[in-house]
């Protein structure tokens, strides 16, 4: 019943703001300024009927997931290695403030300048995924239950026993957490800098066609698809990662006594 | 097997815990018992390794210690608890939680257990591995007195006879009965 409630609260949502823009592109009266969302969802689905559309958001998609699967991997290991040496993470730190303070647009930039633009998206989507991936998980490895580690310590447990049976699953609810967060960046900063290097066969490319040839309504077609697919996305993400966040957010181990 | 403890010194926050403790002990099991705070869970700390006296010795030996709160990984089901921590075979861990009436809950994970049997796991994870020295902190506490009676009798049956165990203990009847020696402590020394 809830569920069904909750269906009817996005359905009424998404009308009411559907209305909000069918009356202001009415009021507004030109379409390059402001399409009406039925043109909107008609040229989406004229473009959806193409082989270049999926093309696209396919290439798009692998881009930025690269992107995502490389900062994920190096936001974990420099949170252990934080977590394991104070000096790792003094080194680490003010680089991350960089990164997390740097507007993504002068990243893309500079990237166009360093590198071919096939890779600026994937070295972008990186490099906003990594200082959430490194906070959470570093925070995910201070987690870890004292008590546990007692245990580990008492009963000899060696370097990779103790990341696979304390570590790791200590860390991977705040993982989990972060790496949400950071595929919606990874998302949205990816196809930024698609735009920026106007990249044939991708989303970004599009967006960027659109602009320069003042084609609002692919425009904001495009925009959708950006929209609809990280919704999809978000939706993925956390049904799978669902079960495995609660199984190992059981914090409960017995011991809270000295 | 022989475990010499000599001298041993412990404080917190300038309190003195463990005020020159000396005993020595041979295979067999010993039940190490005193009043609350007298220092017990301290000593058995220091000779599991963790923690560090501020001063004596004693002989280093490899150690099971089974803590007073069971201390499961919550991520691992009850058969993994024991295998994993202790390095046994899947069959060792069975035949424990068999004896201890646990049989049928491998699969199960720990918060789906009581805290009853939690205890009888966390003592069926010491028992589990090999060990020269086996220290028990509490381990009847919060089981009723069948459980108490069985969980002895396969501590007597598992403590292998080249190995000692120092069992902390409130509850004195069923424990003395398994006991070579009762070890008292008081303020901080053996009396």
């Amino acid at each position: 019943m809830q569920k069904i409630r909750r269906i009817a609260e996005v359905i009424l949502s998404a009308a009411f703001w559907l209305i909000i823009w069918a009356a202001l592109s009415y009021a507004v009266g030109k379409e390059i300024l402001l399409p009406s969302p039925v043109r909107v969802f008609a040229r989406l689905f004229d473009l959806m009927g193409t082989g270049e559309y999926y093309g696209s958001v396919f290439f798009s998609l692998a881009r930025i997931s690269l992107g995502f699967i490389i900062g994920t991997l190096a936001g974990c290991l420099l949170a252990y290695f934080s977590f394991a040496s104070k000096t790792v993470e003094i080194l680490v730190s003010p680089m991350l403030t960089v990164v997390k303070s740097t507007p993504v647009a002068s990243f893309i930039i500079l990237a166009l300048v360093w590198m071919g633009k096939e890779r600026v998206p994937v070295f972008t989507s990186a490099l906003m995924v990594l200082p959430v991936v490194y906070s959470s998980t570093l925070s995910g490895f201070r987690s870890t239950d004292k008590n546990l580690a007692e245990v580990a310590c008492v009963y000899g447990f060696g370097y990779f026993k103790k990341l696979r049976l304390l570590l790791v699953p200590s860390a991977l609810p705040y993982f989990v957490s972060g790496a949400k967060t950071a595929f919606g960046l990874a998302w949205k900063a990816g196809i930024a800098a698609e735009v920026l290097c106007s990249l044939k066969n991708s989303i970004g490319g599009k967006v960027y066609q659109s602009k320069l040839y003042l084609e609002s309504v692919d425009l904001m077609a495009w925009t959708l698809t950006v929209i609809i697919i990280s919704i999809i996305l978000e939706a993925v993400i956390s049904h799978s990662l669902k079960r495995i966040v609660k199984r190992f957010t059981v914090t409960d181990v017995g011991g809270d006594e000295k | 097997m022989t475990l010499e403890v000599r001298n041993l010194k412990k404080s917190f926050d300038a309190k003195d815990v463990l005020c020159g403790v000396d005993f020595k002990l041979t295979d067999g099991i010993y039940i190490l018992t005193g009043a609350s705070g007298c220092g017990k869970t301290t000593l058995l700390r220091i000779l599991g390794g963790l923690e560090t006296a501020n001063s004596g010795d004693f002989t280093k030996l490899t150690v099971s210690f089974m803590f007073q709160e069971s201390r499961l990984f919550p991520w691992l089901n009850i058969i993994e608890n024991i295998t994993e921590a202790a390095n046994c075979s899947r069959e060792t861990a069975s035949a424990l939680l068999d004896s201890l009436g646990l049989g049928g809950n491998e699969k199960k994970y720990p918060h789906e257990l009581s805290g009853g049997m939690q205890r009888r796991v966390s003592l069926a994870r010491t028992l589990a591995r090999e060990a020269q020295l086996y220290l028990f902190d509490e381990p009847l506490a919060g089981l009723d007195p069948e459980s108490q009676k069985t969980a002895c009798n396969v501590i007597k049956n598992s403590i292998p006879t080249t190995s000692a165990a120092i069992i902390v203990s409130h509850e004195t009847a069923e424990p003395q009965k398994i006991a070579k020696q009762i070890i008292r402590l008081d303020k901080g020394k053996i009396v």
